[in-house]
């Protein structure tokens, strides 16, 4: 069942039509892999489906609720956003770090009870981070902060999980690990949206893909059917090696075959 | 490395409260009239209107009690705007609404107002304070980011500095001018209840106004975004903590004068403590800050003669080297 659905979307900067008319929508229990070239639209496209930012045209809703109907907090305890390159500006432990997504759940004044610790020590041991608890957020490794972020955004225990561009920073093992975790939330219920520039790990990992270009949906569906040697020289210019290891597909971008048009 | 220097928060405002009253009572204890310790406290609710009597209850304990909340307020509103802009070097005066306050007590020197009607002093700062806040509002209220918000203060800082420094150009006299400059330097020499009752109901509605931003400012650990995303209205979160500077610095300002450094080393010096938390820091800053501040007031009153030693000039002494230590020991810890 759909949660979460962008109907005819735009936002716009200046004039600018940054993301022109988008209509999309992702299902609880399915991963959703957003990709596109820089400038195509990805991180604005999911700040606007995480109510981070207003459409300028068009409407957003959560379980059938227009998104700017709901209280921001009401909202804030359902779906969860991780927001690109996001960092830890002061030396937080890794557990409280954890403990800022049951913010929503708490009353002004109230105190985090029974659930939010269990929530918190869940969090943590789904992102493999309970053995980090005490270790200082601004002292860990790109792959270690990648998971304590995640873990904070689990300890939301939300329905949706919004997440920009998740594993940029990370080497090939910590961006698997990280996939696999997406990819379960997902099959625990979760709808999960990805914004991902790795070809092959979004073809492997998401069950359907949602190509942006300029602004608009270039293609989607699963992964085959967008990622075709049409769309690719289409949407990013390149020509790439497509291929098959046993059922599941890889992509190897291999040469530009156009440069992209510059402004 | 891990939680090592925090501190339970049972044991933390333990202490943070141990001390504060230990520097309150020596703060009532100080002062040039001669009267034992164990009488001073005798004396505080005696009501038998001896002059020993008068000396504590009319002169040192409002000069404490105004102390006491002038810090807390200097101490929490630096917490505040530090977390606000995830930066430690940020202090209640960045905003430029002390220098509101400050500019607005010298157009009353100026205009000689002040010296038929004292009240006109803190009145006139307020009115300075509210006065620079409403620019900072319009300027960078609405829609824009906290980039604005720091460049709009420091353009409106500046401003009320130059007319500041204006005014004690064209002080009608040398004797207005030394006057002014004195002013500026900060104290709470000579107050009254009078200036304690003008200066609370802002303080303390500022007050609760910069408390009530301390999970938004945990959550703003991790960026604006994610703060939004955690069901923040971060628009909402920065005007409270502007209305909050205003009104508890703005009146900390207009009943003191400038005091530099207590907003920007005592965030600064509990942070660990805190484990880092924003919101657990803001709390810790107001009583560190309170009782700082009334330390900084014993040592003004450690040496009765000769011209009287400003306020704000001790707490920038004990201030600037200590946070010349801290930055460099800050660097030593983190290659």
């Amino acid at each position: 069942m759909t949660l979460l659905a962008a109907t005819n979307v735009s936002v716009a900067f200046n004039g600018h039509k940054v993301v022109d008319g988008v209509t999309m929508s992702i299902a609880g229990g399915e991963l959703v892999g957003l990709i596109g070239p820089n400038g195509a639209g990805k991180t604005t496209l999911i700040r606007t489906l995480a109510g981070v930012l207003r459409p300028t045209a068009g409407t957003i809703a959560f379980d059938g609720r227009a998104i700017d109907a709901l209280p921001r907090r009401a909202l804030a305890r359902r779906l969860a956003y991780m927001a690109q390159g996001a960092d830890c500006h002061w030396p937080l432990t890794v557990e409280r770090v954890v403990a800022l997504g049951r913010l929503p759940h708490l009353a002004p004044w109230q105190r985090p009870g029974d659930d939010d610790r269990r929530a918190i020590a869940s969090a943590l041991d789904a992102a493999d981070m309970a053995a980090f608890a005490e270790r200082r957020a601004t002292s860990l490794s790109a792959g270690e902060r990648a998971r304590a972020l995640l873990a904070r955004a689990l300890a939301v225990e939300p329905e949706a999980l919004l997440a920009d561009e998740p594993v940029a920073a990370l080497d090939p093992g910590h961006q698997l690990d990280l996939m696999t975790l997406f990819r379960a939330r997902a099959q625990r219920g979760a709808a999960v949206v990805v914004v991902l520039h790795d070809l092959s790990l979004a073809a492997r990992f998401c069950h359907r893909l949602v190509l942006l270009h300029e602004g608009r949906v270039l293609a989607e569906g699963a992964p085959e059917a967008v990622l075709t040697a049409a769309t690719l020289a289409r949407a990013y210019g390149i020509e790439a090696v497509i291929g098959r290891h046993g059922s599941e597909p890889y992509v190897v971008p291999w040469r530009v075959v156009r440069a992209e048009p510059r402004p | 490395m891990s939680a090592r220097a925090e501190l339970s928060p049972a044991a933390l405002y333990g202490a943070l409260a141990l001390l504060l009253a230990l520097c309150f009572a020596a703060s009532l204890a100080a002062g040039p009239a001669e009267i034992p310790t164990a009488q001073v406290f005798g004396n505080l609710f005696a009501l038998d209107r001896s002059a020993a009597a008068l000396v504590v209850q009319e002169i040192r304990l409002p000069r404490t009690l105004l102390g006491a909340l002038i810090g807390a307020t200097l101490g929490l509103a630096g917490a505040a705007l530090q977390g606000l802009l995830r930066n430690p070097l940020a202090e209640p005066g960045l905003i430029g609404v002390s220098g509101g306050a400050a500019f607005g007590a010298v157009v009353m020197f100026y205009s000689g107002v002040a010296a038929a009607f004292p009240l006109a002093l803190p009145l006139g700062g307020m009115a300075g304070a509210l006065l620079a806040a409403t620019a900072l509002y319009a300027l960078a209220g609405r829609d824009s980011g906290i980039l604005t918000l720091i460049l709009a203060g420091i353009a409106i800082n500046s401003l009320a500095s130059a007319l500041t420094a204006l005014a004690l150009n064209l002080a009608p006299s040398q004797f207005a001018a030394l006057e002014i400059a004195f002013w500026l330097l900060g104290s709470v020499a000579d107050r009254t209840w009078q200036h304690i009752l003008l200066a609370l109901p802002f303080m303390a509605a500022g007050w609760l106004l910069l408390l009530s931003t301390g999970r938004a400012l945990d959550a703003l650990t991790l960026g604006e975004e994610t703060a939004a995303s955690l069901g923040f209205d971060l628009r909402s979160v920065q005007l409270r903590l502007i209305l909050g500077i205003t009104l508890a610095v703005g009146a900390a300002v207009a009943v003191s004068g400038g005091i530099a450094f207590v907003g920007l080393v005592v965030p600064h010096l509990l942070r660990p403590l805190v484990g880092h938390q924003p919101s657990r820091l803001l709390p810790a800053s107001a009583f560190g800050g309170a009782s700082l501040l009334l330390a900084s007031d014993i040592v003004v009153r450690l040496f009765p003669a000769g011209p009287e030693l400003k306020l704000g000039v001790v707490t920038a002494l004990i201030g600037a080297p200590f946070f010349l230590f801290l930055v460099l020991r800050t660097r030593r810890a983190v290659p």
